[in-house]
């Protein structure tokens, strides 16, 4: 009886599915992963409106629904390739996934269970939170770990495929996962503007899990056939550790706003920064020196420090951080103009639907414009599509900037988020083709990641610090505008919206000066041309070539 | 001796708190309300909406506030303008009341009337005020000890008449016919800690679930200030 349970457990010969196959069905929870990471641009006035968040002061805190997920996905991407390289691609894999299912279930009950449950605990220690910022303390907490399953996702994959591809067919698969990561996000914001439409906000994440149990089970099963080596060494624990706190601090530094206690008397006052900005913004420093200590003496290096001494690696990365930044203007500057013109709530639903076209406008044509980027790249080399990318975007930021008035029709706001996006996606394939050429053959998927990590560091910081740019900018703006008189509501109302915008201008023009700022890393990417790899290729066969032949 | 512990624990438990009389714990209650030297307080509005304007826009949501005897109250006041959420503090000392909202008064605050005829002193020191509300329950009747938030109380449930209600809290809560009331008075020190109050002439078919006022008054004799600003 043992032998026979032996023989159906233990090494049980399998059938090996197809390498495509296998990336296909784990592609499934990436897409949606990435589907999330900008579904609630479209959703969040519902959001706001739906748990009654006030905008004077509960604005930054809604901000960390995406920055949060942004930061949690980021933070997960640098570790969990390494950790499923320690103890196995399918469990590490399956897990987070798993993560990801409770984060949405989480999510989609956000204000409920959840929330009940942190109240009764905070009322049990005394505390007598706001009901309405404990729902949204639930809901950023979802949203974290919903993002910290998805992220994972994207690193294990690119894993995955150095286990089912020999080296010289990885280009392709990697570049799937790539397309269909950004595929996501891409289309997140029309998503969530059309589902939005039909169902309430909630049961978009709900559909996250018969769609991610699905997901479970294919990927438990296909995965079952693929090889799970195990590598050597240690994780680096102090250094993910380090790594984390960084890129926590630095977003919690830098989206720390207003916070209006009773003890303030002017608008002054709640402009000011809360004391622990400085203080976050330190140990933010603190530990980044120290990261970097630990990773050039650790024999397990989560990041090999390394690879930023090659050119073509630090310039393609640091583009890619600006362009993340600068992205994030667009994708945060629409939802917020398009919904300030909703004259009341029963209009944020259509707007949600306008948000999403609109910022189709900008991501559909970036992930398109990746496509002749690359071509551009091959013929002419990394730096001038990156070049040419980076101007073409800073043209659309600043007619943004100079025409984005609270009364600009959609049809300019979508012209000039087009040349945004066709800009910006211009430079994604010339810096990733540049950073993954840059690195050792070995060394390419997590050179992959990093690339992609910092596109969505860029992200994450614009989105934790563009909420405090603008709520600032909008104080100030509104003691100028306002004054110390009693204004009429709809006056008030109609000053707002046009502060609003002009802040929105601001900025785009910001936006512009970051693309020609990202000019300098993309001066400095060198070589890329197609026919120069060819040359190399064939100089290096002819050198390996015995003598005499 | 975990047998002897669990022995113990049921002959205590069988012998500890005596039921009181309903209407003296009420008493008792009103009484350390009206003597506090400060409170913490807040009211919240679930189910039918209240309008607290004459126009019928601003809608009530909730109020976090503190008392400080004899005549000063501060509170922030979320209240649903057009379905949109906002914030108004408020500060009321005698007949005085200040109060600011970030995008009416630009953040600043402005000496005006926020809720006209409102005076702390009135609502909570007088016997006219809180005690007399306390006291004019109909139908007490005392549904034993629960367990709130991990704090034992004593569970009274009652009516009141509205219109009493509705002066009692200038027109906060504007009852007209009978409310129900449902009082939670800390066993250990007797100080009434939540009163829940159902209106059941809100229910509509539009608002099938009635207005329903969450009062909690807690940390009695708590360290606070209320100062002009």
């Amino acid at each position: 009886m043992q032998a026979f349970a032996r023989r159906f457990t233990a090494n049980r010969p399998r059938t090996n599915p197809s390498p495509w196959l296998v990336l296909a069905l784990v592609s499934l929870p990436v897409f949606i992963g990435a589907l999330d990471l900008t579904i609630v641009s479209a959703i969040l006035p519902e959001v706001i409106v739906e748990l009654q968040i006030p905008l004077e002061s509960g604005l930054d805190d809604v901000a960390w629904v995406v920055s949060g997920y942004l930061l949690a996905y980021t933070i997960s991407m640098t570790f969990m390739g390494r950790v499923s390289d320690l103890i196995g691609r399918r469990s590490v894999y399956l897990i987070c996934l798993g993560i990801f299912i409770i984060g949405s279930i989480w999510v989609a009950g956000a204000d409920g269970l959840p929330a009940d449950a942190i109240m009764s605990l905070a009322r049990r220690m005394g505390q007598r939170p706001d009901p309405t910022a404990v729902a949204l303390l639930s809901l950023i907490i979802g949203r974290i770990v919903q993002a910290f399953g998805g992220g994972a996702l994207v690193p294990i994959s690119m894993a995955l495929v150095g286990d089912l591809f020999p080296p010289h067919r990885r280009a392709q698969p990697l570049g799937l996962i790539g397309a269909v990561d950004m595929a996501g996000w891409v289309v997140g914001h029309l998503y969530g503007g059309i589902m939005v439409q039909f169902v309430d906000w909630r049961t978009l994440f709900w559909l996250n899990v018969p769609v991610g149990l699905l997901a479970l089970a294919l990927t438990w099963w296909v995965l079952r056939g693929v090889r799970q080596p195990r590598a050597a060494g240690g994780f680096d624990f102090v250094g993910a550790l380090l790594l984390g706190l960084t890129l926590a601090a630095i977003s919690i530094g830098l989206g720390a706003n207003t916070e209006v206690t009773a003890d303030m008397t002017t608008f002054e006052e709640l402009s000011t920064l809360p004391p622990y900005t400085g203080p976050l913004l330190l140990v933010a420093a603190l530990a980044f020196a120290l990261f970097l200590l630990v990773e050039r003496r650790s024999s397990n290096p989560l990041i090999d420090l390394a690879l930023f001494r090659r050119r073509n690696f630090t310039a393609g990365n640091l583009t890619s951080l600006i362009v993340g930044f600068a992205l994030m203007i667009g994708l945060v500057s629409v939802p917020i103009l398009i919904n300030i013109r909703a004259e009341d709530v029963s209009q944020l639903t259509g707007a949600a639907l306008s948000v999403g076209l609109v910022m189709s406008a900008l991501t559909i044509p970036m992930g398109l414009a990746a496509v002749p980027g690359g071509w551009l790249s091959d013929r002419y080399g990394h730096r001038l599509p990156t070049a040419v990318g980076l101007v073409l975007a800073a043209i659309g930021f600043v007619l943004a900037g100079l025409r984005w008035f609270e009364t600009v029709s959609y049809g300019e706001m979508a012209l000039h988020m087009i040349m945004v996006g066709v800009g910006l996606g211009l430079t994604t394939s010339p810096t990733s083709a540049a950073v993954l050429n840059a690195a050792p053959d070995d060394r390419r998927g997590i050179a992959a990641a990093i690339d992609d990590m910092l596109r969505l560091l860029g992200m994450t910081l614009a989105a934790s610090s563009l909420t405090t740019i603008a709520l600032r900018r909008v104080s100030v703006l509104a003691v100028d505008r306002i004054g110390e008189t009693v204004a009429m509501t709809q006056e008030a109302i109609n000053i707002y919206v046009s502060i609003t915008a002009q802040v929105i201008r601001e900025l785009a023009l910001l936006g512009a000066l970051l693309c020609i700022l990202a000019l300098l890393p993309a001066w400095m990417l060198r070589g890329g041309r197609a026919k120069d790899f060819q040359a190399e290729y064939e100089q290096a066969q002819h050198a390996a070539r015995p003598a005499g032949d | 001796m975990l047998v002897l512990s669990i022995l113990l624990a049921g002959c205590s438990g069988g012998t500890a708190t005596p039921t009181p009389e309903p209407l003296a714990l009420i008493t008792e209650a009103a009484r350390s309300i009206r003597d506090a030297e400060s409170f913490a307080v807040s009211i919240e509005r679930t189910g039918a909406p209240v309008y607290i304007d004459q126009a019928g826009i601003i809608n009530f949501l909730r109020a976090n506030g503190h008392y400080v005897a004899p005549d000063r109250v501060q509170a922030r006041v979320r209240v649903l303008v057009s379905g949109i959420a906002g914030d108004v503090d408020v500060i009321a000392i005698g007949n005085d009341q200040y109060y600011r909202h970030a995008i009416l008064t630009g953040g600043q605050w402005i000496n005006a009337e926020f809720s006209p005829g409102f005076n702390a002193e009135d609502l909570v020191r007088s016997e006219s005020g809180l005690s007399r509300a306390m006291g004019a329950l109909n139908d007490i009747a005392l549904q034993g000890i629960e367990d709130i938030d991990g704090v034992a109380m004593w569970h009274l449930t009652g009516s009141a008449v509205g219109s009493e209600v509705s002066a009692l809290t200038i027109g906060l809560i504007p009852a007209q016919d009978d409310v129900l009331v449902d009082l939670y008075i800390r066993v250990d020190n007797g100080h009434a800690e939540r009163l829940v109050i159902v209106q059941p002439d809100t229910v509509s078919e539009e608002e099938p679930v009635p207005s329903t006022w969450t009062v909690e008054v807690y940390d009695y004799n708590g360290d606070y200030t209320v100062e002009a600003p």
